[in-house]
């Protein structure tokens, strides 16, 4: 079943309360013409509200491909996270990944080190380094949330984070 | 500043246990771009881990610095909501609600809001007729896309901070 596009406006009051509301739109659309409604919808919800608009967004479901896992393994633990961080283009900033159930066969023997020479760790840090080429030509570059583009990897370890 | 595209992604683990990770992305492809990227990064994910991905979403901030009368009123609160309750195609009923909802826009000595004010009646309309694009007129949907198609009620109601409006 496919799920419609969520879109999502957030709104602050006067005592700087925040709330949010969504909105659902179908799927088929392009980019441009959901910005469009989302633009037109956050005039109309501002126009009958005392509060203001701060912020929205699109949030789609990705299709997941196949021949991936189906089964986890016994030994995953969404605790047992893969910490990798990369230099940006933009020196002084960086771009940190936490990626949960990292298989342990990856890391460095008597070490908490990720193996980078491991083939299946080497192809996922080239591509946060220098993207993932697709039709067009184009190329989807990782950044960080300020859109600086990754660089190199600068640590890639193990990390145990607390488990509620 | 702008804000980048961010690629999320739940992976479960072998007790049920799920956790999320993102990745924020450049805002320069189409929507079929990441599609097709999203598919080549799912596989190297699913290479180091060994767990399962079990879904993943991919959020664009909408740039809003062109609205208009867009500021916060004197004693708006986001817990008095204006409800609307509406009905789709399939039968299915949505809520789209309002926070801070103007208090100027309630019939007199009722909860109910006063349809015929015309910025109501305009809200009301935006979700019933939708919008204009130059892909089509997008109109708002239930969560299997039907499309929303009547107004079952609209009155003030009153909810939690912290939750959804």
């Amino acid at each position: 079943m496919v799920f419609a596009v969520t879109g999502r406006i957030d709104f602050v009051d006067e005592k700087a309360k925040e709330s949010f509301t969504v909105v659902r739109i179908p799927t088929g659309f392009g980019l441009s013409d959901m910005n469009l409604f989302l633009q037109t919808a956050a005039q109309a919800f501002a126009d009958i509200s005392g509060c203001q608009v701060t912020g929205a967004s699109i949030t789609l479901n990705m299709t997941l491909p196949g021949g991936l896992r189906t089964v986890a393994s016994i030994a995953s633990d969404i605790a047992r996270k893969a910490f990798l961080q990369y230099r940006t283009q933009l020196s002084g900033f960086f771009n940190k990944l936490f990626i949960p159930t990292l298989d342990e066969t990856k890391t460095v023997t008597g070490s908490e080190d990720i193996d980078q020479a491991d083939p299946q760790v080497a192809a996922l840090v080239a591509a946060h380094e220098v993207g993932i080429p697709v039709a067009g030509p184009a190329t989807m570059l990782f950044t960080n949330d300020r859109i600086f583009p990754n660089e190199t990897i600068a640590i890639a370890v193990e990390q145990h984070m607390k488990k509620k | 500043m702008a804000k980048a595209p961010v690629i999320d992604i739940q992976i479960v683990d072998e007790s049920g246990s799920r956790s999320q990770f993102g990745s924020s992305v450049l805002d320069a492809l189409t929507l079929v771009q990441y599609q097709e990227a999203f598919e080549v990064y799912a596989v190297l994910v699913n290479d180091i881990i060994n767990g399962i991905l079990a879904k993943a979403s991919m959020t664009f901030l909408v740039n809003i610095a062109g609205l208009i009368n867009n500021s916060v009123s004197p004693n708006s609160d986001v817990e008095e909501i204006g409800h609307f309750l509406w009905q789709t195609l399939g039968g299915r009923k949505v809520e789209i609600n309002v926070p801070g909802i103007l208090l100027d826009t309630f019939i007199p000595g009722s909860d109910d809001l006063d349809q015929a004010d015309p910025d109501v009646a305009a809200f009301i309309a935006m979700v019933l007729n939708g919008v204009s694009t130059p892909g089509g007129t997008i109109i708002p949907t239930d969560v299997a896309e039907d499309d929303i198609d009547s107004l079952r009620r609209a009155r003030k109601q009153t909810r939690p901070t912290g939750t959804r409006g």
